[in-house]
């Protein structure tokens, strides 16, 4: 069953192809099939054919070099199964020595350590201005952009009437002159029921509502609105809210409800903020603030 | 595919009213200025008494539908019915309900054709006093209609109008196969769980501009399977299917797979020979 | 050898002595199985992912100020979109062979991610974590780790709807950290999100730092696996703990790996052309606060996904100055564990079955009741978790209420993957019992089936083919 070795490779068993006319015509026809496709490929792309044409090319040409690569080298060298010996991790390891060179004062490990010791600090220091990637928070996340006697708008900034909210309709909103400010999105509702605690009565304008658009689970916009049941529905993780009842979560997720938008109406007839939400918008802020 | 079972009666009239309504052709009119024919309102008065009246009454008020404790919804226009509702409803194939199961709510197939759904809005919007038009879309531009989608739209019904859930039960539907006036009843009507969007949030012309961006959505060019935008858990099926294929690449390169070699129980010389 | 080649080989042999050290790696022996070909094929797809990459950031913009599309596509023509949205608009429609190299660059990914994970699979079941192979296992657990990252990075990139959905997640995913979440993710955004800076800084992640630290993570994990010699499968005759069993690299691994990254590139290439594997055209670019329904991250992000959406609602305040939310324990402290569990689980097998000395033969999972268990638990609650992101697709296509969804998942993920573990776990002990064996304690008591009765003579080793010394 042993071969005998084949200078440095110790074989068990080798299989000689024999010799195949078949083999030869297929490597010849793929390889050039190959060729002709990768010129294809080139042509077509430049030409600014179709992504079908210039993509099949190009995965016709690889497929076909890959089979033509694997049947040349099956039929020109034998298929040998061969051993090694594992070699071992060296003996003594441990005992033997790492340099030839020692220390002559061995007090100098002292020193050594706080040649170390210093070196580290030096390093830790020198990654100080990573720090300035980022500003210091402070209470930027317990903050949105109302304020007392913001007009709530549109994206187009067109500021908004009670009677513009369809009855079971919803509607994106903005502080005027922060549109797009993605923590200060507010969704607006036309309730079809009576509103309950804890939504606050005093900041509902004829059965119009509004609530923080910020998901207080992980951050998308809640604006999914089934109005047969009056729920608010987040997308991304199923959270599901009662806007009818100050938006407390009903499932899902969520474990807080959605803030709800202190409202009123000023003197011509539009909706404005009487102020902040009284809880900070969205996720969960790391030190309860 | 939904079976209706109609009695023979009921066919021929529909034979009949089709033949003639080929010849009418279709118009644009609004239901309440077309003159309902004689041929009309028997097509209509047909298809209420053996598909609608079951649950809707006979007399349009209601009722609690048979086997359930479900009630059916009023159709009559001092309930609150409009005829963009209406026509809404039929147009998408909500109703008349699939027989198998009349409350799985999600996509179904349209079940009455163009000219029956004609009729029957004429002809109730007239015995039930139902008020309203059915809308006339302008056409718009699909760039400005992406963008309102995007802002209105895409939560519920998907980024690219595929169609989604909406928790407890709720299903939306994808729109890229619906036409112009589907989707502007839809918006004004917000029927069934949908809000509804009044002309100051989303204007005649922004309809248009939604409905254009919707059908360029649906006449994209697709890939040789068909596919033009893939959702992740989609792509991730096909990736799997190409995970899969690249596994028996590897098993023809590499050879068959083998696994652990069972080792023969320990005593047994005989059998141990030399196997390489 | 053709005489041009045998000139080039000349050459370089005189000025750097390449004669012998090249036959000897050419007569390296590697053992041979399907299953070895897997860390192959995340390599390659790495291959591809760098060509296709280069390609791919000669057109990309990292930006999100507003620029003006102006090419061929009707949907966007005159339109301003974020700049990095804009470039892909311009590659995916404008560009020749821009649309193919981009879904060529994305599938290799998903390719990139299975392999590795395959790869992890096969390695923690075979068992070719032991001694002496436990650092280069757990700087595997550390490429699986940043094979995610410059998955999530890449596919953020876009800027497009689902993309930014993604973005937002992970800014309230750094948020959750307890006390620091708020200045960890000012710190990483660069300010509150939607920032400016977020696309610059992906960018750099994705196209610099994590593909130099795979290049060297990959570099050092070849060199531990040549040096240390690849593990093999038990042999009836062969002595592993003693002798490699397989084929020289030349001309068989050669040949295997060359059929090998071709093949994969062709495959890539053909499903590039038949499926649209990162077109975003149609959803559009992101914009702070819109989103569009069926939002689920990439299929190796599954997991995370869906734990956020199986854990119920939690959210505590501990001791008045830290905040323990459902996002972080989902998010972040379960795929902790995940990998903790992956790590630690090697030197908890040595200390649990009394393993002494090295091995470099695998051994049968179905054998060694605690890895069993360990691998359908672990492997188990990763599948289970990761079908819980799909919950939504799954409602819509089966007609049942999504909160039935969520409930099975709870419960699922709960009650499962130990149920599974333990009955796995029984089995592999009667299994044990029916047949005599127990878990071999060294390699040489493992060997000991598969050679002739007793310890290896000179004639048994003569007749596997080579002498115990060199």
């Amino acid at each position: 069953m042993t071969a005998p070795s084949n200078d440095g490779l110790e074989v068990i068993e080798r299989t000689d192809p024999p010799p195949s006319q078949i083999n030869d015509s297929i490597v010849a026809l793929t390889a050039v099939g190959a060729a002709i496709s990768g010129i294809v490929f080139a042509v077509t792309l430049l030409l600014g054919g179709p992504v079908l044409l210039y993509g099949s090319a190009m995965a016709a040409a690889l497929l076909l070099l890959a089979v033509a690569v694997r049947r040349y080298f099956t039929a020109k060298y034998p298929d040998i199964t061969a051993v090694e010996p594992r070699v071992p991790p060296a003996a003594g390891a441990g005992e033997e020595p790492i340099t030839d060179v020692e220390s002559v004062n061995p007090r100098r490990s002292f020193l050594g350590w706080l040649l170390a010791g210093a070196a580290g600090v030096l390093g830790l220091s020198l990654a100080a201005p990573v720090a300035s990637l980022g500003p210091s928070p402070g209470d930027t996340l317990r903050r949105t952009r109302w304020a007392p006697g913001t007009r709530l708008v549109t994206g187009d900034g067109t500021p908004v009437r009670p009677s513009d909210v369809a009855a079971g309709g919803i509607a994106t909103i903005w502080p005027e002159g922060d549109i797009g400010h993605e923590r200060s999105s507010v969704v607006l509702i036309r309730l079809n029921v009576e509103p309950q605690t804890p939504t606050n009565q005093a900041w509902v304008v004829d059965d119009v509502v509004a609530y923080s658009k910020v998901c207080t689970h992980a951050g998308c916009p809640v604006a999914l609105y089934r109005e047969r049941d009056n729920a608010l529905f987040c997308p991304c993780h199923q959270s599901t809210f009662d806007p009818s009842r100050g938006s407390v979560p009903t499932f899902g997720p969520a474990a807080r409800g959605l803030p709800q938008l202190p409202m009123g109406t000023d003197d011509d007839g539009y909706l404005v903020a009487l102020g902040d939400f009284e809880a900070h918008v969205g996720p969960a802020l790391p030190r309860g603030m | 595919m939904p079976r209706r079972t109609r009695p023979l009666l009921g066919w021929l009239a529909v034979v009949v009213a089709m033949a003639a309504l080929v010849g009418l052709g279709r118009s644009a009119a609004t239901a309440a200025d077309v003159e309902l024919s004689e041929t009309q309102r028997q097509v209509a008065e047909t298809i209420y008494a053996n598909q609608c009246a079951t649950c809707h009454a006979a007399d349009g008020q209601g009722r609690v539908m048979p086997g359930t404790d479900v009630e059916a919804p009023p159709l009559t226009g001092d309930a609150g019915m409009t005829v963009p509702y209406l026509d809404l409803t039929l147009r998408v194939g909500r109703m008349p309900p699939p027989e198998h199961d009349p409350f799985d709510n999600r996509h179904r197939a349209v079940a009455v054709t163009d000219e029956e759904r004609e009729a029957l809005v004429a002809y109730l919007a007239d015995v039930f006093d139902i008020p309203g038009d059915i809308p006339q879309v302008p056409e718009g531009d699909p760039a400005t209609g992406r963008e309102i989608y995007a802002a209105n739209c895409a939560q519920c019904h998907g980024s690219t109008g595929a169609g989604g859930v909406a928790g407890a039960g709720a299903w939306t539907p994808p729109l890229v196969d619906y036409d112009a006036v589907v989707i502007a009843e839809a918006i004004r009507v917000g029927p069934f769980e949908m809000p509804r969007f009044a002309e100051e949030q989303i204007s005649d012309e922004e309809i248009g501009d939604i409905a254009a961006f919707l059908r360029l959505v649906s006449e994209e060019h697709a890939t040789p399977l068909g596919l033009v935008e893939l959702n992740p858990v989609f792509a991730s099926g096909f990736a799997f299917l190409f995970a899969v294929a690249i596994l028996f690449s590897a098993m023809w390169i590499a050879g068959r797979p083998t696994w652990f070699a069972d080792p023969d129980p320990p005593g047994d010389a005989e059998k141990h020979k030399e196997t390489t | 050898m053709t005489p041009l080649f045998a000139w080039l080989f000349d050459t370089l042999d005189e000025r750097l002595g390449l004669r012998a050290p090249g036959r000897k790696v050419a007569n390296k022996v590697f053992p041979h199985n399907w299953s070895f070909l897997l860390g192959e094929i995340a390599l390659f797809s790495f291959v591809v992912l760098v060509l296709t990459g280069v390609f791919l950031t000669m057109f990309y913009r990292p930006s999100i100020e507003p620029v003006t599309y102006n090419g061929s596509f009707e949907l966007y023509a005159g339109t301003t979109q974020p700049a990095a949205f804009e470039s892909i608009l311009r590659l995916s429609h404008d560009i020749p062979g821009g649309l193919l190299f981009r879904r060529i660059h994305r599938l290799a990914a998903h390719l990139f991610m299975a392999a590795t994970v395959l790869h992890m699979v096969r390695i923690v079941l075979t068992g070719a974590f032991r001694r002496p192979r436990e650092i280069n296992y757990l700087l595997g657990i550390g490429l699986v780790t940043i094979g995610f990252a410059a998955g999530f990075t890449g596919y953020s990139l876009p800027y497009d709807s689902l993309a930014g959905t993604g973005i937002r997640i992970a800014y309230s995913e750094l948020l959750s950290f307890p006390v620091v979440g708020d200045a960890l993710a000012f710190w990483v955004f660069g300010g509150d999100f939607p920032t400016g800076d977020v696309i610059p800084r992906f960018f750099v992640f994705h196209v610099m730092v994590l593909p130099a630290m795979l290049i060297g993570a990959i570099t050092v994990h070849l060199l531990l696996v040549a040096r240390q010699r690849h593990t093999q499968f038990p042999a009836r005759g062969i002595d592993g703990h003693r002798f490699v069993l397989g084929k020289p690299l030349w001309p068989a691994q050669f040949a295997e790996s060359a059929t090998l990254l071709l093949w994969i590139g062709g495959l890539l290439a053909a499903a590039s052309v038949l499926i649209p594997w990162s077109d975003i055209s149609l959803i559009g670019p992101y914009v702070p606060g819109e989103v569009g329904n069926n939002a689920q991250p990439d299929w190796y992000m599954f997991w995370v996904e869906g734990a956020l959406r199986v854990f119920p609602a939690l959210e505590f305040s501990v001791f008045g100055i830290m905040t323990i939310s459902g996002p972080f324990v989902a998010g972040i402290l379960i795929p902790g564990l995940v990998f903790t569990a992956l790590a630690a689980y090697p030197f908890v097998e040595r200390r649990v079955y009394g393993l002494r000395g090295d091995w470099h033969v695998l051994t049968n999972p179905l054998e060694i009741p605690l890895r069993a268990a360990f691998a359908v638990g672990t492997f188990g609650f990763v599948l289970i978790i990761s079908a819980a992101a799909t919950n939504d697709i799954l409602s819509r296509m089966t007609g049942i209420p999504i909160e039935v969804f969520i409930w099975v998942f709870r419960i699922a993920t709960v009650v499962l993957p130990p149920i599974g573990a333990l009955l796995i776990y029984r089995y592999s002990t009667r299994r044990l019992e029916r047949s005599g064996r127990t878990v071999a304690a060294t390699e040489d008591e493992a060997m000991k089936p598969y050679l002739f009765p007793g310890p290896p003579t000179a004639e048994s080793m003569a007749r596997s083919g080579s002498q115990p010394e060199d």
